[in-house]
């Protein structure tokens, strides 16, 4: 899903870049305001761990390929703000390192993946569980696999509306192949993002990101970080 | 089934040479390696005779800075089959006038030109950004960064990541021999990939957070002495002004012709 150069118009891209700029900006100030010492090791090792995991592909239907976009990964396990952060510097340095998406369409990159991938996936996380009454496991799996794949399409979704407004290609044409290759992507996306999350939830639940039980705006519990698990 | 392209992380063979690029500092490197990887990326489609003019002046470059042609190959080709698949969508996009047709594979004109400008671009930005970071650490890189003055939030997230890269390559690298070493199944099922991607984040943060602990207990308040910053020489400033300058009149002669 990643947007290489050429493929939208420059006003697009121009906004595109704009818009991403701003988000990163509030993304960084909102970290900061939280408790950003203790969250940079999460955040470094969860945008390693989407970084490594982009790599494995799995195949989908016609000889195309999909892999972890891991914004919903990134929500769960950091909340909205530093999961964007998180996930934002893994497609930077994918850009910048591996040419893997454009950098002129960068901005675009950033946003549909970053931004609408980490955010809307972390609030339909949130709805689901809540829905589903919260604290057991299939509360959270559910939540999980609904907003992974959830945030999968629309984020491919909306590459298909910034190609069809960049007059690359026909809206009628590309949406439904986009949205029809990325549902089956989605699957993928949903079955991987709930695995990791589920193993985390049994072994290392304090990793999993609480803003109604804020543990990590609460001074650490010594004892337990310096003897680890 | 599954593929894994684990790139390669031996980054910055080259660190130690003496040449005229190595004696540039860091930061100027990296002003000169993005000034012309924003030149050559926002040229216009089928720019040949400019992309040829960046090759040139990279090869020069190439020779001065004693990296080995033969290693920077490698790591390009290794680097652009990879970027060749996911652009192979761009090829078969079918824009424009067919020039080929089997089965329902269709290359037309248009969609050529796109394939065929896209991959230059990536090959030669692929070529700066490898010369700057096997020739540059990757820390100095980072300080560089922070000396254009971006946040020191986003700089840290940054250097974490590239740090724990390297971690998790390593301990998915003892995974692995571990479930060999118990005859385990070499290629993972659908079933355990959750729980193995589950033990390999837990394995790399562990390691990851028992070391940045350490660094906290003996001080480490997140940032690390500078040790190579100074303030440009003349040279270095006329280098940048002049890879600014020549990646601007390229921009304007190609998208403006006389």
């Amino acid at each position: 899903m990643h947007i290489p150069d050429g493929f939208l118009s420059l006003p697009v891209c121009l906004a595109m870049g704009l818009v991403s700029l701003v988000i990163l900006g509030i993304a960084l100030r909102q970290v900061e305001r939280q408790f950003a010492d203790r969250l940079v090791p999460l955040m470094g090792v969860s945008a390693a761990f989407i970084f490594a995991a982009q790599m494995i592909n799995f195949p989908v239907l016609g000889g195309t390929s999909g892999h972890l976009l891991g914004g919903t990964l990134a929500g769960v396990l950091l909340g909205p703000w530093a999961g964007t952060l998180a996930v934002m510097v893994v497609f930077g340095v994918q850009a910048l390192l591996f040419q893997d998406g454009g950098i002129v369409a960068l901005g675009a990159n950033l946003f549909n993946m970053g931004f609408v991938g980490t955010f809307l996936g972390y609030y339909l996380y949130r709805g689901v569980r809540k829905l589903l009454g919260g604290k057991s496991w299939l509360a959270m799996a559910t939540g999980t696999a609904v907003a992974s794949w959830a945030s999968v399409v629309t984020a491919s979704a909306l590459v298909a509306v910034q190609l069809a407004l960049s007059g690359t290609v026909n809206l009628a044409v590309v949406l439904p192949a986009m949205i029809g290759v990325h549902a089956l992507i989605g699957i993928g996306e949903a079955i991987l993002t709930v695995g990791v999350v589920s193993f985390l939830w049994r072994t290392r639940p304090d990793l999993i990101f609480e803003p109604l039980a804020p543990i990590l705006t609460a001074v650490p519990p010594i004892q337990e970080s310096i003897h680890g698990r | 089934m599954i593929l894994l392209h684990v790139p390669t992380f031996s980054l910055a063979a080259y660190a130690q040479g003496d040449s005229f690029w190595h004696r540039l500092q860091p930061q100027v490197r990296l002003a000169v390696a993005l000034l012309s990887v924003l030149g050559a990326v926002l040229l216009p489609e089928g720019a040949w005779n400019y992309w040829g003019l960046y090759a040139a002046v990279l090869a020069i470059l190439v020779l001065l800075s004693q990296v080995s042609p033969v290693a920077l190959l490698r790591r390009l080709a290794v680097e652009l089959v990879f970027v060749g698949v996911l652009l192979l969508t761009i090829l078969l996009s079918g824009r424009g006038t067919p020039l080929w047709t089997w089965g329902p594979l269709v290359i037309a004109d248009g969609s050529l030109l796109t394939f065929a400008s896209v991959l230059v671009r990536s090959a030669l930005s692929l070529w700066v950004l490898n010369l700057l970071t096997l020739t540059t650490p990757a820390p100095s890189l980072l300080q560089a960064l922070a000396g254009f003055g971006c946040p020191a939030l986003l700089v840290r997230v940054l250097e974490s990541m590239l740090r724990y890269v390297a971690v998790l390559v390593d301990e998915l690298g003892s995974m692995q021999r571990a479930a060999q070493a118990r005859s385990g199944a070499r290629a993972a099922r659908w079933n355990i990939l959750g729980n193995l991607l589950g033990a390999l984040f837990l394995r790399t943060y562990g390691r990851g957070e028992r070391t940045y602990l350490a660094m906290q207990a003996r001080g480490f308040a997140g940032r690390f002495p500078e040790t190579d910053a100074r303030p440009w020489r003349p040279d270095e400033w006329l280098i940048t002004t002049a890879a600014a300058l020549f990646a601007v009149s390229t921009l304007v002669l190609a998208w403006w012709p006389l």
